[in-house]
């Protein structure tokens, strides 16, 4: 049966399978994206830690705080799964490269729910 | 990659043969940042599950971070970050297709260090600087 196959069937679907590009358009979109979004909330929690629990919780709960944190850790966490994907793909190989890549996913997309999660509820609670 | 201990062709050159050059700091550099930075970040979801949870949760927070052992980790991050974020613009601009000439490269590998360890520094100046001028009401 494998002798039928074309040169060209054998290696389809294997590889980056047609997602090569996507990771890393969507690598420089999110580092875009977090060059303008870092420096605007470090300067707003720059403004706001000082002034202890209430104050933080005003501005996380505000809709310029809420739409900022919610775009960065989108971003965030986005743009740095993409990245430890590379990291892991370099230097690790077998099932405890597979292990590493389930780990960095589900980590990732955990940590961004938890971020989520606390912002809308800080939003609509405050 | 090698296919075996008899094979005598020339292995690909890593950092133990290569002397070491600017532009290889910082692209080195630029990996370990980020990998740093995703351990920061999961300090960042616990500061905003911490503050959503409570006062009390988010003091207890805020007093490990604002605690010397604290304050170095939390200057790793800024410094990593501000490297990171520096160090991106050139892979941006590589992505233009500027910045490849070797006296440039090297410029703006000493330029990015540079600016990130003086951002830091100007960050955490700010920050003590509001902490004096608006103490606020919490004792961190």
């Amino acid at each position: 049966m494998a002798k039928l196959q074309t040169p060209r069937s054998k290696i389809t679907g294997l590889g980056a399978s047609g997602h090569g590009t996507d990771h890393f358009l969507v690598q420089r979109v999110t580092a875009i994206c977090l060059l303008v979004l870092v420096p605007f909330v470090l300067f707003q929690f720059l403004a706001a830690f000082t002034s202890g629990y209430d104050a933080v919780y005003i501005w996380v709960g505000s809709w310029l705080g809420s739409i900022s944190l919610l775009a960065l850790s989108t971003a965030m966490f986005w743009h740095l799964r993409l990245g430890l994907q590379i990291a892991i793909e370099d230097y690790f190989g077998g099932s405890f490269r597979m292990f590493l890549l389930l780990l960095n996913f589900l980590g990732c997309l955990v940590l961004w729910l938890v971020s989520v999660l606390s912002v809308l509820s800080i939003f609509f609670e405050g | 990659m090698s296919s075996g201990q008899n094979d005598t062709r020339p292995m690909s050159p890593f950092t133990t043969i290569w002397r070491w050059h600017v532009t290889m700091v910082t692209s080195i550099l630029h990996r370990l940042s980020g990998v740093v930075l995703a351990a920061g970040s999961v300090l960042i979801a616990l500061w905003l599950l911490a503050l959503a949870i409570g006062e009390k949760q988010y003091d207890q927070l805020m007093s490990v971070i604002s605690s010397w052992p604290g304050q170095i980790i939390l200057f790793a991050f800024t410094l990593a970050l501000f490297f990171h974020l520096l160090n991106g613009v050139r892979y941006l601009l590589w992505d233009s297709g500027r910045g490849f000439e070797k006296s440039t490269a090297n410029l703006t590998s000493w330029l990015v260090m540079g600016m990130a360890v003086i951002l830091s520094l100007a960050l955490w100046a700010a920050g003590y600087w509001m902490l004096e001028a608006f103490p606020g009401q919490s004792n961190y």
